[in-house]
């Protein structure tokens, strides 16, 4: 009977606690600073560190996947190395790409990183580009004789295409400041 | 140093080539356009 009370007593303390914040607080403002604070997680604010220290760990972090993934996927292919089982492949990535995660430079990490994402970048601009160039190439298509239609339409892909650039340019430029 | 700015300034560079390249198509299209219409108004009469 007694430890029945207990039990209750410590249940309805429980509740208490979960429900009080939503008495104290506006709804709303409970769910805005819910938001804010799973958008703080993905900054990795919580930290305490700087964005450049965050950034660099977490290069660090896919590096060290990279490389582990590259090191088991040739040490444990049976056709390029023979020597080697799965389970010593396993323990000779594991240690080579913490090692290379540990040792590799910051300055380099940020250099490889930039570069990666200019060569993306470039190919996503250059998309509409080369999409464009395509088309002028192929219109007419095989055994059509160029008329003056299709003249007009190539131009009018080029002027689409002129706009386009523009606006990625007035983005880019807003953006550099 | 800023590597977003760097990449921007480059790639500020190869949107100004690839816009003057474009212009450069829009005025051969044009040019070409303006030829075929006067050849076959010409041929018309």
């Amino acid at each position: 009977m007694i430890k029945r009370g207990i039990r209750a007593l410590s249940r309805s303390i429980l509740a208490l606690l979960i429900v009080l914040p939503l008495v104290a607080a506006n709804p709303v403002e409970t769910f805005r600073g819910l938001s804010s604070k799973i958008i703080q997680f993905g900054n990795l604010d919580f930290l305490g560190l700087s964005d450049q220290t965050v950034i660099l760990s977490l290069m660090r972090i896919l590096i060290w996947l990279l490389t582990f993934t590259l090191f088991f996927a040739v040490t444990s292919n049976e056709h390029i190395i023979k020597i080697f089982n799965r389970k010593y492949a396993t323990v000779i990535s594991l240690v080579l790409a913490t090692i290379v995660a540990l040792f590799f430079a910051d300055n380099l990490l940020l250099l490889v990183g930039g570069g990666a994402a200019a060569i993306v970048a470039f190919i996503l601009i250059g998309g509409p580009v080369v999409a464009v160039g395509y088309l002028l190439w192929k219109i007419p298509g095989h055994d059509h004789e160029e008329h003056a239609g299709h003249v007009f339409l190539k131009l009018c892909l080029c002027v689409f295409l002129l706009w386009i650039l523009g606006a990625i340019k007035f983005h880019l430029l807003q953006l550099g400041g | 140093m800023d590597y977003s700015l760097f990449f921007i300034d480059h790639a500020v560079q190869f949107l100004d080539l690839a816009m003057s390249a474009v212009i450069i198509l829009i005025v051969w299209y044009g040019f070409k356009l303006a030829a075929r219409l006067i050849s076959k108004q010409s041929s018309g009469h």
